[in-house]
């Protein structure tokens, strides 16, 4: 259903862009790191670290009024921006080395301050960069990989500066920055064209503002805030416990060793952990999991003190920062429309990080100054890192609202669209009623007894030539008639079209105008007429009082004639009796005859309504009927409708029949969103359905390694499994539907079927994080994107059908030549297949089975 | 036709204009008017061509005077009030969809394709109705037109099946092979085969007879059926369809259907087709869009 025809589509351009992604964060995180290993050591050999709290408010003073500008000339060309800002920082690197050796206070001080100002803009211009080129389903494999790239590179500089600190000194890792800036610059000409944004803003001089009205960017600009400042906290602790244990002249290899193992950690949970985590507890729990780290840390060292807890705090926030929590802070950005979310970031940068830092260094300003504690700045990290947690959980619901409202736009209904009658719309209906064409006043008549205006019809139309619109304007005015109608009726029973007659006859005897005289002329002339005349004859009799009609209503149900049906269950819609139902539920089995038959039992009420559920229970009725009771029962009130449908759905054997009781139950829930239902029975049902959908996979799978799928009937076989697989999942989702309406799992399904891939992975993202346990692992892997057996793989968590452990492995690669080895298994699925409870599947399984598998081939007869 | 100034009077004109035009003539007032608020009112002088957007796939209800539509197989045709330009067949296919030139002065009811296709699937009775209309204009102009002289080469002949191979999977197979049916989910098409019937025919039988109730629709098997409710007869053979235009379109028969060899074949019940395109959407989409093309190849 979601996987691709060819799941290999795509992969080789988002590969390339992958692999430059990649290289050009290695490189700017690179330089980064060797930069800062120099910043750091050559801060804290020249100034206090009670200094530090200034150089943060410095840098994110300079963000907020870089950020701007810099995001503002992006949009004429991000690319372009980010590598002018790589080439700026190479030389600003070089410049501080040339400054590096002067005992000037102010030179740390400044190249500190540069560090912070220009990874800044480098990273968010560099991601801005990269969202522009991928979906969100993409970006969640992609920007793990890619964040790799940073944590690598984090991991490489860091490992570099030590060589060279010990080698050659602190200046030169500022020179080597400036050389890994450039390999930067180079990578970033592999990264390809932009998708096709969004239409600009038409006020380009504010387009902040959308992003600040708008309640989910400033939850995201919330949390990066309370991030940064945790941040500042936990740098702080770190960097006046080092100072505050380790000699000046110790600082450059403490820090490149420190740097390099916090940062290979960091690589290695990347490479690791951080795909598999953000897809098994998506975007917004994973985002839970560093700030509760730090939590817990920033209390340890607040309660025990020292360097290592100081340490293992700095180390837990420089692994899991630019990994995990990078990664799936990225794809936080990813609902924000294309249009927004350059100024998203930009916000983020300033408003919430920079504005977060400078909260969070004034902060420590005054608690520097008010003379605070280590302590007092820990229980502040640790409320900090806290208050993100809870920030971070109340993302969730609006990140998934976010995407299943472009859903809701995307799966817009085609609404019924009837125009208010002002009195030009009456003037063209009344000219109407003139037109020379009967079609045409025969729809004017609908309309005007669709807006309830029956009373406004002239009895005159009665005298018109054609006898179509003379019966079709007495069955619409019999209820609500014009005045100086009924007079002409009596006059009507002689006409020369047999409906005319009837119709007149059957207004009369609604009306209580009809004297025996009248009706026995009428009759005895219908019946004259013969067959053509049959369904007039049959609307006549169905409209006189039952003690008179009912023998010769139950001959005419008998017949055949769907002319005769339509007729008889139209005429006894109009006016339905109890004593109808008996007639009324066979000529459900018509198609001509069924809607009016449906509208004639819910006009009857609970006489009706228990006798549709109880012929829905009896197994005597005929299949014709059954399959047609469910939608029927979804038709009567809900509350009463409700809770029989649910009881049949319990015990319903009929697939057919199940199907439709859950699309009664789907209309039910439709029409009533709040009404109460018995949802076991629906749950049960979509539990069940999922698992169909997992046993159809890994038949498909089966009939493609035994390389049945190249014969017609192997053809044949493969589309109805695959077809079944659809199926089974459209009803999983009817069902959740049903279970969860406000969920809006419709929408979910058609996006998830359909062909717009940024809808796809919106349905998909919304899933992930809605989908109801124990369902989740299995419908997550039913309809995501990639190969049947890598679905089925992921799927085997939720439910393992027959052999599908087995024939996983078998499935990879291309289908073996020989099938000796797998022979047993692939004979044993087709048993399966073929003793299927469906005999459509069963039947062409067994006519699909490989000779090369023995057993019954009945291709061979 | 005036169109009003007046948004509601100008639907409702269009509504009562759509009561013209054959198969449309079922719908209730909602959906109607639903219908006539999608299409535009559209005035044509003549000799001009029909213009409108060409990035927008549309159909014309031609309310008065006349155009000449042309195919790309440069056949032309003319259609008068009542009639549709475009009509539907070029649901087939894109490239079916023709320029068409005004004869006379000629107001048109436009409406976009993928309209009528979005309000199919939401509106399951316009669906019915839009089906019934394509296959009346498919049984008329197959019906002014003799059937191919020589049975088409692009597809390969059927397989022939006696009753001993009509078990389940032949039936489905049989209908599979089938160009109307083909894309029908085999599910669907195996729910039709399990309630339908084998019946035999010597040669000479009748299948049925002309104002019969189409209510069946007939796979033929093995043998030769004679339909001849043409200008001329056609001579059905294995994997053939017989009685599937009106079944659809709602009408008796308009001819009379008999064997000219003996004849095996599968009788389905077109109400069971028609119960499972309710449930499938795409199912009947499918079979629009297959009648679309029968439209068309009749049209050539």
């Amino acid at each position: 259903v979601a996987a691709p025809a060819d799941p290999s589509r795509d992969a080789a351009p988002l590969r390339r862009e992958v692999a430059a992604a990649f290289a050009a964060l290695f490189a700017i995180v690179a330089a980064h790191a060797l930069a800062e290993t120099a910043r750091d050591t050559l801060f804290l050999r020249g100034l206090p670290p009670e200094r530090l709290p200034w150089a943060y408010l410095a840098i994110a003073g300079l963000v907020l009024v870089a950020s701007p500008l810099v995001e503002r000339v992006a949009r004429h060309g991000r690319a372009a921006v980010l590598r002018a800002l790589l080439v700026v920082g190479a030389a600003g690197h070089l410049g501080f080395a040339a400054l590096a050796d002067r005992a000037d206070a102010r030179v740390p001080f400044a190249l500190y301050v540069w560090c912070g100002l220009l990874t800044t803009e480098l990273v968010i211009q560099f991601w801005v960069l990269l969202a522009t080129r991928v979906d969100v389903q993409r970006a969640k494999r992609a920007f793990a990989r890619v964040a790799a790239g940073g944590v690598a590179g984090a991991a490489a500089g860091a490992g570099a500066a030590s060589l060279l600190t010990l080698a050659l000194g602190v200046r030169a890792l500022l020179v080597a920055a400036a050389v890994v800036l450039a390999g930067a610059f180079a990578a970033t000409f592999a990264l390809g064209a932009e998708r096709a944004a969004a239409p600009r803003p038409a006020h380009p001089r504010a387009p902040l503002r959308p992003v600040l009205r708008d309640a989910y960017a400033v939850r995201v600009i919330a949390t990066v805030a309370l991030l940064a400042a945790m941040a500042i906290g936990v740098d702080y602790l770190f960097k006046v416990a080092v100072a505050a244990e380790l000699p000046a002249d110790r600082l450059d290899e403490f820090f490149a060793r420190y740097h390099t193992a916090v940062n290979a950690t960091a690589l290695a949970l990347q490479l690791v952990a951080t795909p598999w985590l953000l897809q098994r507890l998506g975007v917004t729990r994973a985002l839970l999991v560093l700030p509760t780290f730090v939590t817990l840390g920033a209390s340890a060292v607040a309660v025990v003190g020292g360097l290592l807890p100081a340490l293992l705090l700095r180390a837990i926030d420089g692994a899991l920062r630019p990994s995990l929590h990078g990664a799936a802070s990225e794809i936080l950005y990813l609902p924000v429309p294309d249009s927004q979310r350059g100024a998203a970031r930009a916000l983020a940068a300033s408003i919430g990080q920079r504005g977060g830092q400078a909260a969070a260094s004034v902060a420590l300003l005054v608690a520097i100054h008010g003379g605070a504690g280590l302590a007092a700045v820990a229980v502040g990290t640790a409320s900090l890192a806290a208050a993100l947690v809870a920030a971070a959980a109340s993302l969730r619901a609006r990140y998934v609202d976010r995407f299943r409202s472009g859903l809701r736009e995307w799966a817009s209904e085609a609404p019924i669209e009837v125009p208010a009658l002002d009195l030009d719309a009456l003037e063209s209906l009344f000219a109407a009623l003139a037109s020379p064409d009967p079609d045409e006043v025969i729809v004017a008549l609908e309309l005007l007894a669709g807006y309830g205006k029956e009373r406004l019809i002239p009895p005159l139309i009665l005298y018109h030539p054609e006898p179509r619109v003379v019966t079709r304007a007495i069955d619409l005015c019999t209820a609500r008639a014009p005045q100086g109608f009924a007079t002409l009726l009596p006059w009507l029973l002689d006409h020369a079209g047999p409906d005319v007659r009837a119709a007149a006859l059957a207004a009369l005897a609604r009306r209580g105008e009809l004297d025996a005289e009248q009706e026995r002329r009428v009759l005895d002339a219908l019946v004259a007429d013969g067959a053509e005349a049959r369904p007039a004859l049959a609307r006549a009799v169905a409209a006189l009082p039952p003690e008179r009609s009912l023998f010769w209503l139950e001959l005419l149900a008998k017949t055949d004639d769907p002319a005769v049906q339509a007729a008889l269950a139209e005429e006894l819609a109009r006016a339905p009796l109890p004593a109808h139902v008996p007639l009324l539920l066979p000529l459900l089995a018509s198609g001509s005859a069924r809607e009016p038959a449906r509208r004639a039992l819910c006009a009857v009420g609970s006489p009706a309504l228990a006798a549709v559920a109880e012929a829905l229970a009896d197994p005597e009725t005929t299949r014709s009927v059954r399959r047609h009771l469910p939608r029927t029962l979804s038709r009567f009130p809900c509350e009463a409708a409700a809770p029989l449908l649910t009881a049949a759905l319990a015990v319903e054997k009929d697939p057919r029949v199940r199907f439709k009781i859950l699309r009664g139950l789907g209309r039910l829930r439709a029409d009533c969103p709040t009404l109460a239902l018995d949802l076991a029975p629906v749950r049960e049902v979509a539990a069940r359905s999922l698992e169909r959908a997992i046993e159809m996979l890994a038949f498909r799978i089966a009939v493609r390694v035994a390389r049945a799928d190249t014969s017609d009937d192997g053809r044949l076989l493969a589309r109805l499994l695959a077809e079944k697989e659809e199926r089974a999942l459209e009803r999983v989702f009817r069902a959740l539907h049903i279970v969860g309406p406000e969920i809006e799992y419709r929408a979910l399904f058609e996006a998830i079927r359909g062909s717009d891939a940024h809808a796809r992975a919106a349905a998909g993202e919304v899933l992930e994080h809605v989908a109801p346990e124990p369902l989740r692992t299995g419908l997550l892997a039913a309809v995501a994107p990639g190969a049947a057996e890598e679905r089925l793989a992921a799927a085997l968590a939720f439910h393992s059908p027959f052999g599908a452990d087995a024939l996983v492995p078998l499935a990879k690669g291309e289908p073996p030549a020989d099938l000796t080895e797998c022979r047993p298994l692939l004979a044993a699925l087709w048993d399966e297949m073929a003793g299927d409870a469906d005999p459509v599947l069963a039947a062409l399984a067994a006519r699909a089975r490989p000779a090369s598998l023995g057993g019954d081939d009945v291709r061979a007869g | 036709m005036s169109e009003p100034a007046d948004a509601a009077a100008a639907t409702l004109e269009r509504a009562v204009a759509l009561g013209r035009f054959s198969g449309l003539e079922s719908l209730d007032a909602a959906l109607r008017t639903t219908l006539a608020a999608r299409t535009e009112l559209r005035r044509h002088r003549a000799g001009a061509p029909l213009g409108g957007d060409p990035s927008r796939r549309e159909i014309h209800l031609v309310v008065e005077g006349r155009l000449r539509e042309r195919t790309r197989h440069g056949t032309s045709r003319d259609v008068g009030a009542g009639g549709i330009v475009g009509d539907l067949s070029a649901l087939a296919s894109p490239a079916e969809a023709a320029p068409a030139t005004a004869l006379a002065d000629s107001v048109t009811l436009a409406i976009g394709l993928e309209d009528v296709i979005d309000l199919c699937e939401e509106h399951f009775a316009l669906l019915v109705a839009v089906m019934r209309s394509v296959a009346r204009a498919a049984l008329a102009a197959e019906a002014e037109r003799p059937p191919p002289r020589a049975r088409r080469q692009a597809a390969a002949p059927a397989r022939e099946r006696g009753p001993e191979a009509l078990d389940l999977a032949g039936r489905i197979a049989l209908l599979a092979a089938n160009p109307t049916l083909a894309n029908v989910a085999v599910h669907t098409l195996g729910q039709l085969a399990q309630e339908a019937r084998v019946v035999e025919l010597a040669r000479g039988g009748v299948l049925w007879e002309e104002g019969d109730a189409s209510d069946r629709i007939v796979a033929v098997a093995r043998g030769e059926l004679v339909d001849r409710s043409r200008a001329g007869p056609r001579t059905l053979r294995a994997g053939d369809l017989a009685g599937l235009l009106e079944a659809l379109a709602g009408v008796p028969r308009p001819g009379r259907a008999d064997a000219a060899t003996p004849v095996v074949a599968l009788s389905l019940d077109a109400s069971l087709l028609v119960d499972a395109m309710e449930d499938d959407v795409e199912t009947a989409v499918d079979v629009l869009a297959a009648l679309g093309g029968r439209l068309a190849g009749a049209r050539r």
